[in-house]
């Protein structure tokens, strides 16, 4: 007994060093705690302005401005009850982190912020209203803002026909140029250049994509955010990448070996906000709201502040009516600039090596990451991983208990539910009971997806967990089931006082497996939206990512979540070598000699 | 066993020899008689009983014998309605109880087990006070003395808090033996309870039933021991091929073999 005891303490002994070096690393991390870092979501100020591009490509389609409107509502005339808001008295905002310096959030702040979301909290003020934001996927927002999960999207939305049959647009307050981006060095020097033989990335759903599909008529590589698509050109992935222009200077640095090489722009895709459509009151309003902090001056100083550059000939932001903004001279600002600064050709491509070991182990960032994966990231991660783990642990009982029913009519639903959730991958479910049941339940939850997206991981759980709970259950032993009904219990006292808890215990270590996948899949909440405090690891290191283009945070996660990981999967061995060698102490034939004889 | 457990002694507990206080629940067990007539029983085209009758008056034993396959076991089954008969009728003191509801009758029948069946999740106590507890509304420390009790009485009590797994299969069976009389039953079915024993272990457990047999309960004890047959109970059934081949006396059946079946079949096993 002692001895086969004392083996497996030492087997969990083993684990404690791989602890201690995972611990390690992430440990330094914890003890400085250096001063957060804004990184790139803080506003560039004026002295960054730039010209407007001369590697202009030849537009083409000066078309006429169809969709500005003439003039504004009053903004007296605005009735602030009338404007159909899912909170009454608050603007909620779906927005990104992940495209500074025209959207960001702030880690220092946990805020949502840039240039996009600076305005519209302006706005809000004028209107006299609060505003609240969340963080989304941008492939998922235009329909969120249709059904009304968020009352506007704010996300450098480049106004397209197509997205026009989806939401409504309010007038322009930022323009987009978008860049064509390679690596130094690259055959391509303009768009005309681009081949069906190219890697062409894009972020799935954007202009870009539309353009590189319909425009150029190739076939783009798709991404879930710039952040990504840009890693992607760097590390030689893709051979070109079409960006919003902020974005694009917002990314690019000499010392990643990549160069923006030339711009396209059309005055009919400006950039705006996203409401829901038929919502007139709230698209005047903004457009009002608009207006009067162009005629106030709040416009041109925010945008000095975070997009200093020129304006593009016969555009100006807001309705037809409103006054241009009163901006610098931008153009002589950016030459200005550019003579003081040394020549930039200076600047040395880093190797390939030392490339990816500064996107994967940036010491300083992981250094950063700690504290907010730490009391944002892990408390979430934690709480999404147990309460999706309970929800599917009662579901999958139900499931599992009817799926061996007598009864069809609970075998044949059980069956299905089982069917239908396993076949589906998990990002597929929770998109689509986020943002399908979302808007039916929003009165209970508050339209915070949170929940939400805890109970479709449980419901997704659920279909696995009750299958191990069915195996365990149809493991244990007939004549369990005859002794029981021979005591006199009934069908459901024997099922719950002798088979399932027999059951139960027999897959703990299948159970366990499924909570660590859990623990992993809350990671895919992370499309439905969440505010800045709800984010879970992933998403603190995603945003991170974002808002640095570097990948450390995300490898900082990582590292959570093996810590998490790592032990309960040692657990697991654990409790199931227990179990194993529980069995074979039964029955030596040495108790029945003394049991016999004494 | 025990002096004070004496089954058909009214409250044994509270009798003059012993100073013990009564134990909760330990009713006494008061022995019915158990009838099964022209029971017919098939699994699709399987027919394992053939019209079986069996008549086993209160306070006797009664053993089933027969080559494998022949209906025994079976026979058990459908006499508690664990399997219900498709055709023929139970009678449990002299009342057809083939309207009742089974859960109802099982509890008035004890059964042991060829393979034992403790529940390996709980404890030698808690097996035996599972039932009185759930079933027989005792309280949990109610059940917990009756079934420390029971335990006495097949003399394991010091194994009480310990795991069915760690037990010796002579022991597990005593075990078992317990739990189904913590339920205080009217009748007894012991189901070839020393088959899986290891053969120096058997002796002990037909001695237990041999003094439950002794104590005037009602026992159908189906088993391939012909010494038990023989010597304890008062009635012998040969079954064969689904049906009673020949019944009665120990002595007329073992001595004085009307059919050629059964001729062949003891001249097999003995």
């Amino acid at each position: 007994m002692i001895a086969p005891r004392t083996a497996r303490s030492v087997r969990l002994l083993a684990v404690i060093p791989l602890l201690g070096i995972l611990l390690a690393l992430v440990s330094p991390v914890g003890i400085a705690a250096a001063a957060p870092d804004a990184g790139k979501c803080a506003p560039p100020g004026e002295a960054s302005a730039s010209a407007a591009p001369l590697n202009l490509a030849a537009a083409g389609n000066q078309d006429v401005d169809k969709y500005t409107t003439p003039g504004v509502v009053p903004l007296e005339s605005i009735n602030r009850d009338a404007l159909g808001l899912i909170k009454p008295g608050t603007i909620t905002v779906g927005t990104l982190g992940d495209a500074p310096p025209s959207i960001c959030l702030n880690q220092a702040t946990g805020q949502y912020t840039g240039f996009d979301n600076e305005l519209l909290k302006a706005i809000a003020q004028k209107l006299g209203l609060k505003i609240e934001f969340s963080g989304t996927e941008f492939s998922g927002l235009l329909s969120a803002v249709a059904t009304k999960r968020y009352d506007v999207g704010s996300s450098s939305i480049t106004t397209t026909d197509a997205r026009r049959q989806t939401v409504d647009f309010t007038n322009g307050y930022d323009f987009g140029y978008f860049s064509l981006v390679v690596k130094t060095g690259s055959p391509i020097k303009s768009f005309s250049n681009l081949t069906g033989g190219n890697r062409i990335g894009v972020v799935q759903g954007t202009v870009q994509d539309e353009y590189v599909k319909n425009v150029l008529k190739l076939e783009p590589v798709k991404y879930p955010d710039y952040a990504t698509a840009y890693a992607n050109l760097r590390s030689g992935q893709i051979d070109a990448w079409i960006a919003p222009s902020a974005q694009a200077d917002g990314q690019v640095k000499p010392s990643d070996g990549t160069a923006i090489v030339e711009n396209t722009f059309s005055v009919n895709n400006f950039v705006g906000w996203a409401v829901a459509k038929g919502n007139q009151p709230l698209t005047d309003a903004l457009n009002t709201g608009l207006d009067a902090i162009i005629a106030d001056g709040t416009y041109a100083k925010l945008y000095s502040d975070w997009a200093p550059r020129e304006m593009p000939q016969g555009w100006k932001p807001g309705s037809k009516a409103a006054p241009a903004p009163q901006l610098p001279d931008f153009a002589a600002i950016a030459a200005a600039n550019a003579k003081d600064k040394p020549a930039q050709g200076a600047v040395e491509e880093k190797g390939t090596f030392a490339q990816l070991g500064d996107t994967f182990f940036n010491w300083s960032l992981y250094r950063e990451a700690f504290p907010y994966l730490l009391k944002t990231g892990l408390p979430n991660t934690l709480i999404l991983a147990i309460v999706s783990g309970l929800i599917g642990t009662v579901i999958g009982l139900l499931l599992a208990v009817a799926g061996i029913s007598r009864t069809r009519w609970l075998r044949w639903p059980a069956r299905v539910y089982t069917d239908v959730f396993r076949g589906l991958p998990a990002v597929v479910v929770i998109l689509l009971f986020g943002l399908g049941i979302g808007p039916i339940v929003k009165d209970i939850t508050g339209n915070n997806p949170y929940w939400l997206g805890a109970i479709a991981l449980g419901l997704l759980a659920a279909a696995y967990i009750g299958e191990i709970f069915r195996s365990g259950i149809q493991s244990v032993e007939a004549g369990q089931m005859e002794a029981s009904r021979a005591i006199g219990f009934s069908y459901r006292q024997s099922m719950s006082l002798v088979i399932i808890p027999q059951g139960v215990r027999r897959v703990l270590p299948a159970l366990m497996n499924q909570f660590i996948s859990l623990i992993k899949d809350s990671s895919l909440i992370y499309f439905l939206g969440l505010l800045a405090s709800q984010r879970e690891l992933f998403a603190v290191g995603r945003d991170l990512n974002a808002n640095t283009g570097n990948l450390s945070p995300l490898v900082a996660a990582g590292l959570f979540y093996l810590i998490l990981t790592v032990p309960l999967t040692h657990l697991v061995n654990y409790i199931d070598t227990r179990l194993r060698s529980g069995k074979r102490e039964q029955t030596p034939v040495e108790l029945d000699l003394a049991a016999e004889k004494g | 066993m025990t002096e004070n457990s004496t089954p058909s002694t009214p409250q044994a507990a509270t009798g003059t020899t012993t100073t013990k206080p009564a134990v909760p629940g330990k009713t006494p067990i008061v022995p019915v008689s158990l009838e099964g007539k022209g029971l017919h029983l098939a699994f699709g085209s399987n027919h394992v009983l053939r019209g079986v009758d069996i008549d086993v008056p209160a306070g006797t034993t009664t053993t089933v014998i027969g080559p494998s396959g022949s209906g025994k076991s079976t026979l058990l089954r459908v006499l508690n309605r664990l399997h219900e008969p498709q055709q023929g009728d139970i009678l449990l003191d002299g009342r057809s109880v083939l309207k009742d509801d089974p859960d109802e009758l099982r509890r008035r029948i004890g059964m042991v087990f060829q393979q034992f069946n403790l529940f390996p999740h709980k404890t030698v106590a808690e097996n035996g006070a599972l039932g009185p507890r759930k079933l027989r509304g005792l309280s949990a420390d109610e059940s917990r003395e009756l079934a420390l009790a029971e335990l006495e009485v097949v003399g394991l009590r010091e194994k009480a808090d310990a795991r069915p797994s760690s037990l010796s299969g002579g022991q597990q069976q005593r075990v078992a033996i317990a739990r189904a009389l913590a339920m205080r039953p009217q009748v007894m079915f012991f189901d070839e309870a020393t088959s899986a024993l290891d053969p120096e272990l058997v002796k002990g457990i037909l001695a237990l039933m041999t003094e439950c047999s002794a104590e005037g309960m009602t026992m159908v004890v189906v088993t391939h021991e012909m010494g038990y047959a023989r010597t304890v109970s008062d009635n012998v059934v040969f079954m064969d091929a689904g049906k009673v081949v020949e019944a009665g006396t120990p002595e007329k059946l073992f001595e004085d073999a009307e059919s050629e079946r059964l001729r062949t079949f003891l001249s097999q096993v003995l």
